[in-house]
């Protein structure tokens, strides 16, 4: 009783602290660039809470003073984050697991609770974004619960939260497929920034919404690779997707698995160019053990053991010889399998099959349905696009404010030949977004040599293979031309400081570049 | 951070802007009550089995308050029942009661 007197009287006394605060003005908002508030914030009470997308930060004014508070999470509106998460949290006691369920809602997100395993195991996780569980429960153990979870959906992020800081508990839990390992007190910015950067690193339905939909492409090349991924993600057939290093293959794979019937059963994602090929056979195939029935027999892999989803191998081409017959075999003796194959490579076709050491039943048998990914520069129109979809993706995974981009930048974008495609596109895009800051990306945020001359007249199929110190020096070369070798100013055109630039002026021996520039003329 | 309640743990659940979390860890701190009667029988009966129980569910709560030395000290005793000790653990609890009262008054 005492205690709940104590919780009114600070409750109300926060109340009237809170009455003294005042709306803020329209002058300290011209502080920030892009100011879209939400119309459906309404401010409690006097306390007025502004959602500056972009910048994420909450702003109080009191008697004349701005106090700056950072970081409670304020979901863009533009991310794909924004859209809530369903998560599932297995804790047995009933008021640490009221607390959990608390901050995931003050999060904006929904929370799940189960009291035992039991319970737990009645969940459809299909309708889950994350698992946060308890190693201590009442009917059983919480390792068990995980291996459960993670052979009933092997995608979903699980988390174990737990007052237990034993090393050996930790392991066991990062073997059993836990992503993290959090203990109490929790620590709850941690646990959703490790959410966040997770769900963004695997495919899930927020990425169905962020994809662009047919209708918005608007070259006919990229029109008709969706109209054929839409076509092959209403069936179950296998599909191949082809094209270039970096035309988003991966992209579209995840867009047939988020728009066919298997979506909720999440994606699993395997790299076929892996060098490391008794690991890539051990993960796709599992381990040989003798038998006394056959010779050998295979266990585990994701081929046998994957119940429901996708299993998506990007780089088929790129398998060994044995890795392939051991497809092959495997896809003809489990042909009434349950999930479904997507599986990408560059430009591998009927004919060049031979050249590239592939085995042709193979591709005849993932090749079902086969999509050709076209290269950027046969969909330039689609430039625009891309770079939007791109920009998104980069400012989540950096965590930055997401910039508007000018029309003068976009002019220089649509301009490049893109030998490199969207790698190359990513790769401007990255150094762009770090270096604009949020607010408007303009030509000056641009990499200098995407808009010098040199870049006009080098080999153009060479522009996307050029190694990072090339791309530097470069860049150096052309900032430093470009602002009559004063080197503060191609500092501040390259955005960077000018011990960074003298730096790189001695890195790449531009020294006496300069003193023979500078030596008059007899 | 005072030696008692860690008062960034509880700004960074929002304890101090969310009425909801401040009313559910008000709750936990009614329960402390039951933890130590638990706690104290299982000492009286010396089974370090069901103190080990009872320490780490006591720990579980208090860290969720963020009574960081109760926490530390259950922490040891959990790995250590025989050097539990009784009077050591109700006086700390009784000033980890205090700094809580003490913190919701200050606010």
């Amino acid at each position: 009783m005492q205690n709940l007197h104590l919780l009114t009287r600070a409750v109300q006394a926060r109340d009237q602290r809170q009455q003294r605060l005042t709306k803020i003005s329209h002058t300290e908002l011209m502080l920030h660039t892009v100011v879209p508030i939400s119309q459906k914030t309404k401010p409690p009470s006097a306390f007025i809470l502004l959602l500056i997308a972009g910048s994420r930060l909450y702003f109080l004014k009191r008697q004349q003073q701005i106090h700056r508070h950072t970081l409670i999470h304020l979901p863009d509106m533009k991310t794909p984050q924004s859209k809530s998460l369903n998560i599932a949290v297995t804790e047995d006691e009933n008021t640490t697991a009221e607390l959990i369920s608390r901050q995931i809602e003050y999060q904006g997100h929904h929370a799940t609770i189960c009291n035992s395993v039991s319970s737990t195991k009645e969940l459809n996780l299909a309708n889950f974004d994350a698992l946060l569980l308890d190693l201590g429960l009442p009917d059983g153990d919480g390792l068990d619960l995980l291996c459960w979870a993670q052979k009933t959906r092997p995608s979903l992020p699980c988390y174990v939260v737990t007052a237990t800081d034993q090393a050996a508990t930790a392991v066991a839990a990062l073997k059993a497929g836990a992503r993290d390992y959090f203990t109490k007190p929790l620590n709850f910015k941690e646990i959703f920034k490790a959410l966040r950067i997770d769900l963004q690193h695997q495919p899930t339905s927020n990425d169905e919404a962020c994809f662009p939909t047919l209708e918005k492409w608007k070259s006919d090349a990229m029109a008709c690779a969706m109209n054929e991924a839409i076509k092959a993600s209403g069936t179950d057939n296998n599909v191949l997707i082809i094209g270039e290093e970096g035309t988003g293959k991966s992209a579209i794979g995840r867009f047939i698995h988020h728009n066919s019937q298997q979506k909720g059963n999440g994606m699993v994602t395997v790299d076929g160019s892996r060098k490391d090929f008794q690991t890539l056979e051990r993960e796709l195939f599992g381990e040989e053990r003798p038998s006394q029935m056959k010779g050998s027999i295979r266990h585990g892999g994701k081929i046998n053991t994957l119940e429901s989803g996708s299993l998506f191998i990007t780089n088929v081409d790129q398998l060994s010889e044995k890795l392939q017959y051991l497809l092959y075999q495997a896809l003809e003796e489990n042909r009434h399998r349950r999930f479904r194959l997507i599986t990408s490579a560059s430009l591998l076709l009927p004919t060049n099959l031979g050249d590239k050491n592939f085995l042709k039943p193979l591709y005849y048998l993932i090749s079902t349905e086969a999509i050709r990914a076209p290269s950027l520069r046969e969909a330039t129109q689609d430039i625009p696009l891309w770079t939007n979809h791109l920009l998104t993706e980069i400012c989540i995974t950096l965590q930055l404010p997401r910039p508007m981009i000018t029309s003068g930048a976009m002019e220089a974008l649509l301009d490049n030949p893109w030998p490199g495609n969207l790698h190359q596109l990513r790769q401007v895009l990255t150094y762009a977004v770090t270096h604009s800051k949020g607010g408007l990306l303009g030509l000056d945020h641009l990499p200098a040599q995407l808009l010098t001359a040199e870049a006009q007249s080098m080999d153009k199929s060479q522009i996307g293979l050029i190694r990072k110190s090339d791309f530097e020096r470069e860049s150096l070369i052309a900032a430093l031309k470009a602002c009559d070798n004063n080197r503060r100013r191609a500092a501040k055109r390259l955005g960077v400081s000018l011990r960074t630039i003298y730096n790189l002026i001695q890195r790449y021996g531009l020294n006496s570049q300069r003193k023979n520039h500078q030596k008059p003329n007899p | 951070m005072n030696n008692e309640v860690d008062r960034e743990y509880l700004e960074s659940i929002n304890a101090f802007n969310d009425s909801a979390t401040l009313d559910i860890l008000n709750r936990i701190v009614t329960t402390f009550q039951d933890h130590l009667m638990s706690i104290s029988e299982a000492s009286r009966q010396k089974d370090h089995a069901k103190l080990k129980k009872t320490l780490h569910a006591f720990r579980g709560a208090a860290s969720n308050c963020g009574f960081v030395k109760l926490t530390n000290l259950c922490a040891e005793w959990e790995y250590e029942p025989e050097s539990f000790n009784l009077d050591i653990f109700k006086a700390e609890l009784e000033r980890a009661e205090t700094a809580w009262k003490n913190l919701l008054l200050s606010f």
